[in-house]
């Protein structure tokens, strides 16, 4: 009888708490993400110049992928954007409930998801790990580079979800995709949709990129030796990846967005289009780890060398990286 | 060489020349590295080049690792893991990769490779291609490919699938016959706390394989609910079904003893009107033969079920555009007493 009391009050402590959680919510603020898109030449480690489109911040320059934005969860997320591109370009966050959501017919086919519009209202946003991206034309628009990571933060601080199991030390957002430079050339050159290159359907990606960088040109992240860190994975590209780090186990905690009611220890994490997953590794040594993709896109356009998904989680304090040195002897 | 899943891995030079690569100690042509470490865990692991990995993993520089439980009674060759959710009868390894051929001749002839433009044409299991699978381990005519995949069972028994993706695509590994249950993946037991077992494991009919991924499952073959009896009914075909200890099956045939007597629910047609696989015994029931035309059969003497085991992506049961062949085999399910006198 006792025991059942305790359950009781348990449930109204637990009951308390979660009007407590949504009262907060109420308060929650408007937050306003002032973006632009533009035109953006990126030069590959072989040389080559990809002609590409990306998003940036009002009164900054575009970059591929665009801006990490952040909010709290219970957030309105408000997306004001300036469009400088000849085509319309529209937002979507995957993941997040868009308040206007009628799609745009043209010709009895859906050109964009949501309406043309210079904003796009995200009410009571969801705590986790999204992307964004143009919902117009995604099939071009995407693969041009017109996408980003909206990170939303729960209440509590150091944590990815309302959760101890997402608490982290250091996080990263590690954002996969690829690059077919026929595409973006045909694209810029207004003739995509000729007989040169129809329809993405025959989509041949050359590039893979890490953070919109293709290795060497990757950018290295760092962390302290046992820390927790939060990996925010995010795939934008058209392929799915696997993403790897050598000698750490990827402890998966959430999948788009959503919390897993157990993690699961990954050797290499499955990460579909579209897909983002909170992964959270605890690195044991002071050393480079290496974090590729296991589906083995580490070529840049056939060039010599390794290129494609690979870059380093870098704990403590490392030596700089030169692949060519003679390594030391044991005697 | 990388052996993920592995923690404490020292690699040394031994013999020069060798070179510091992007993930480990390289031995370049002419040197040797010594990769060293204390496997803790049990499980199904691999390892592989951990250069130009595009290239060499795909030219077959891979290979499994199975590390076995430590602590008894564990530790009787009969368990995956420490626990007993991981007890199995037999085991069989699924190692599963493709070839794009092309790269392969590139390579031979010295030519750059664009490993961009992959697209395979071989699927393996265990670097053999069905119906090679097939054949037996250590074929002399396969010098470089000593490993078959051809998973054999009795009734009831408890078959374990170390299930490993070695290669760049994903493969739905499908197996006919009875759903499996996923008890580990990437040599962890899918469990909700330590030492809870396989609480999380759950059923499938098809284990979704991912490059650098490994799965263990524990598949069953019953004959459970099929409606029929797989021993056989009317002359000829008398026997008993002794359930003693009250699991529905008979203690020893391990028959569903709810079915027995029900008849084969099929007429089945007369040998003019057929053509002849290979595994078809000439009779429906399991361990029983009948006539079959000069120069058909042959391949199931034990008069065994089969059951295609196969990736699900259908292509990838082609040899270079030729059907069937790939990432394809066959479970036997043989009758109680066939292995004790196959081991024999």
């Amino acid at each position: 009888m006792r025991t059942k009391k305790t359950r009781q009050f348990a449930m109204l402590a637990l009951a308390v708490a979660t009007l407590f959680v949504v009262t907060g919510a109420s308060h929650a603020a408007t937050v306003t993400s002032n973006l632009i898109t533009g035109l953006v030449n990126v030069t590959m480690p072989d040389g080559a110049v990809v002609p590409m489109a990306g998003f940036g911040l009002s009164g900054g320059s575009v970059s591929v992928p665009g801006p990490v934005l952040e909010a709290n969860e219970g957030d309105t997320l408000v997306i004001n954007l300036t469009n400088s591109l000849p085509v319309p370009i529209t937002v979507v966050v995957h993941g997040q409930r868009i308040q206007n959501p009628t799609p745009v017919d043209v010709g009895g086919r859906v050109l964009s998801f949501v309406p043309h519009s210079g904003s796009f209202t995200f009410p009571n946003l969801k705590a986790g790990t999204y992307l964004y991206e143009s919902g117009t034309h995604p099939a071009v628009e995407v693969p041009m580079g017109l996408y980003g990571v909206l990170i939303v933060r729960p209440a509590t601080p150091g944590q990815a979800y309302n959760d101890p199991v997402s608490a982290y030390d250091t996080e990263h957002v590690v954002v996969f995709s690829d690059v077919d430079p026929v595409l973006n050339t045909m694209v810029r050159t207004g003739r995509y949709g000729s007989a040169l290159y129809p329809s993405t359907v025959k989509y041949a990606p050359k590039y893979f990129l890490v953070n919109g960088k293709a290795y060497p040109q990757t950018v290295p992240m760092t962390a302290n030796n046992g820390d927790r860190v939060l990996l925010r994975l995010v795939n934008a590209g058209n392929r799915d990846y696997a993403p790897t780090l050598n000698g750490l186990y990827s402890m998966v905690i959430a999948e788009d967005g959503n919390l897993l009611p157990f993690p699961e220890n990954d050797l290499a994490v499955m990460l579909p289009a579209g897909k983002t997953k909170d992964v959270i590794v605890t690195p044991g040594a002071d050393t480079r780890y290496t974090l590729y993709d296991r589906r083995l896109n580490l070529s840049n356009a056939g060039t010599a060398g390794v290129g494609g998904i690979l870059t380093f989680l870098e704990v403590g304090t490392v030596p700089p990286l030169s692949p060519l040195k003679k390594a030391r002897t044991r005697r | 060489m990388v052996f993920p899943g592995q923690s404490g891995v020292v690699a040394a030079e031994v013999t020069a020349p060798t070179q510091q690569g992007l993930l480990t100690l390289e031995a370049l042509p002419g040197g040797t590295v010594s990769y060293s470490f204390t496997p803790t865990e049990p499980g199904t692991y691999y390892y592989q080049s951990g250069t130009n990995m595009d290239k060499q993993v795909q030219l077959g520089l891979f290979g499994a690792i199975i590390v076995r439980p430590s602590v008894a009674p564990f530790n009787d060759g009969h368990h995956a893991y420490n626990h007993s959710d991981s007890q199995f009868d037999r085991e069989f390894l699924f190692l599963l990769s493709e070839m794009d051929v092309n790269h392969h001749e590139m390579w031979e002839f010295g030519a750059p490779v664009d490993t961009t433009t992959f697209f395979p044409v071989y699927w393996f299991i265990n670097g053999r291609n069905a119906p090679d699978t097939m054949f037996a381990a250590g074929a002399p005519w396969l010098p470089s490919q000593p490993y078959n995949c051809m998973p054999m069972m009795e009734p009831g028994e408890r078959l374990l699938m170390r299930v490993i993706g070695i290669g760049r695509d994903m493969h739905p590994f499908h197996h006919h016959g009875n759903h499996s249950r996923i008890i580990a993946e990437n040599g962890r037991l899918l469990e909700s706390t330590p030492g809870a077992g396989a609480d999380l494991s759950r059923e499938v009919f098809t284990i979704h394989v991912v490059p650098g991924k490994t799965v263990d499952a524990i598949f069953t073959w019953t004959g459970e609910g099929l409606g029929w009896d797989i021993y056989g009914t009317g002359p000829g075909y008398e026997h008993d079904c002794m359930d003693g200890n009250g699991d529905n099956f008979d203690d020893m045939t391990h028959e569903y003893c709810p079915d027995h007597g029900k008849p084969f629910p099929v007429i089945l047609p007369t040998k003019k009107e057929l053509t002849f696989g290979g595994f078809w015994s000439g009779s429906p029931f399991l361990g029983d033969t009948g006539s079959l035309p000069p120069g058909e059969g042959g391949l199931n003497p034990w008069a065994g079920y089969t059951y295609m085991w196969h990736s699900h992506n259908e292509k990838e049961m082609t040899n270079n555009d030729v059907f069937p062949g790939g990432m394809m085999t066959m479970l036997i399910v043989v009758p109680p007493g066939s292995m004790m006198m196959m081991a024999e």
